[in-house]
């Protein structure tokens, strides 16, 4: 079977008294986003995922991904990518026929499958881990499924970021994996995962992935050691400058190693001030 | 459980409708820094204080003394909601909903159906600020008194799809992250 690195458990520190474990409900939710926030920081994971506060400075904006993202979905749904009218007609639709989107769309054109039995676009399944425990659940969202060629084949659309040097090590795919690996098996097909990056300038695209039922069961077991990790957690942060630096919580984190000002408006609350 | 987001909301609301106990305008004072809270809470808190000083410094207003629901005997149901601090103000009534997610505001036709059933003839017009907090946007809309019979009419058709929701297959989906009853699901069952 093939390998499945071991996922980052920093900040995972156990502490008697005073552990946040009680903000956890007995079942831990998990999402592909919010693994991937615990592998980045726990202190980050803490904040988002746990307290669900909202984030203290801007990040990069998604418009543009979720721009892209409507845009396949939409040829996809009324004809297909190498339809030219319909591929026009989306670019109209959505106001933005330039060049840069055109790129775009051919470089998912050149990936997508000619010949399908089935498709789905946009949408998301859920899978429960009981024994042994922790237990918690995950969910994944995925942009389409294409059954072809005896596979149940997955993709997920990246519009921008760099791309993981292997599926196999990226905890997003790994969740993705496990929770739609059940379809996959129900129909007798090989389950294959691709994350399509579609900026000209990415040019080392991770090679697909087919994770076999060792691979599932391993993932399984990993996911259940990483929440049994956040479950322990006192949630310290990495406090890295250079890591702190993109995170979309430096301003308020107690763990910063990058403090800024909040994009929040902040007068004093001190009567006397 | 319940996120800190919406507890922090639930806080900087007692907090306000606390203030409006008198007709006037809220300030610092009346938002005390909550000593309960982890340091990034507190930044929370603090901004969301903020905002609500900035947004509302010209408008005072004392809290209305409206229920949390409001009984619908045809259907055999009460309907529950606090959609925010009800004040009556200089220029009539005025319910502030409260959001904290640093967006630009919604105004769901949930709220502007809660609202009129819960503020009923009595007290519509009633004007609707659904305020972020954090991001200082609002979105605002008048329920008027003939908003409410229609109201009652939102509330036949959203519990006719509850009941058969009741009934229906359960769903896997992204639903399934908020769902209560994971436990006993027949649709995660087999994990057991």
């Amino acid at each position: 079977m093939a390998s499945v690195s071991k996922a980052s458990s920093q900040g995972a520190t156990t502490t008697a008294t005073g552990s946040p474990n009680k903000d956890h409900g007995q079942i831990v939710r998990a999402s592909p986003t919010s693994l991937a926030a615990w592998s980045w920081c726990a202190r980050r994971y803490y904040l988002r995922y746990v307290l669900g506060l909202p984030e203290s400075d801007a990040g990069a904006s998604t418009d543009e991904g979720r721009r892209v993202h409507a845009i396949l979905r939409f040829v996809h749904t009324q004809g297909g990518c190498r339809d030219a009218d319909v591929v026009h007609d989306a670019l109209v639709t959505h106001n933005c026929d330039t060049e840069a989107m055109r790129s775009l769309l051919e470089q998912h054109r050149a990936r997508c499958p000619r010949e399908v039995d089935d498709e789905a676009h946009d949408v998301s399944r859920a899978r429960y881990h009981h024994k042994p425990p922790p237990y918690f659940l995950a969910t994944a969202e995925l942009d389409t499924v294409w059954i072809h060629d005896g596979l149940f084949d997955i993709r997920d659309y990246k519009t921008g970021g760099s791309a993981p040097f292997e599926l196999r090590d990226d905890v997003r795919a790994q969740v993705q994996a496990w929770v739609w690996a059940p379809r996959a098996a129900a129909r007798k097909l090989r389950l294959r995962l691709r994350y399509e990056f579609l900026s000209p300038e990415v040019v080392d695209e991770p090679d697909p992935w087919e994770p076999d039922p060792d691979d599932v069961d391993a993932i399984e077991e990993q996911l259940r050691a990483t929440v049994e990790d956040i479950r322990g957690s006192s949630f310290v942060g990495v406090a890295d400058a250079v890591t702190c630096r993109r995170c979309s919580f430096r301003s308020i984190c107690s763990d910063s190693a990058a403090p800024g000002e909040p994009v929040w408006p902040v007068l004093s609350l001190d009567p006397g001030a | 459980m319940a996120s800190t987001r919406f507890r922090l909301r639930q806080r900087i609301r007692e907090d306000a409708a606390l203030a409006h106990a008198e007709f006037r305008a809220a300030g610092p004072a009346d938002f005390p820094a909550p000593s309960d809270l982890t340091s990034e809470e507190r930044a929370v808190y603090r901004a969301a204080a903020t905002g609500y000083i900035t947004l509302f410094a010209d408008r005072p207003g004392v809290t209305l003394d409206i229920g949390k629901s409001v009984p619908i005997p045809e259907a055999g149901i009460e309907v529950a909601a606090r959609p925010g601090v009800f004040l009556r103000c200089g220029d009539g009534n005025e319910l502030r909903a409260l959001r904290l997610d640093g967006t630009t505001p919604r105004l769901t036709d949930a709220i502007r159906h809660a609202v009129a059933l819960l503020a009923g003839a009595d007290f519509t017009p009633m004007r609707i600020v659904v305020v972020d907090l954090l991001s200082l946007e609002t979105v605002t809309a008048t329920i008027e008194p003939s908003e409410v019979a229609p109201s009652s009419a939102w509330v036949d058709e959203r519990l006719a799809a509850w009941r058969g929701a009741i009934i229906g297959n359960a769903v896997n989906g992204a639903a399934c992250l908020q769902c209560e009853f994971v436990w006993d699901c027949p649709i995660h069952r087999g994990a057991r």
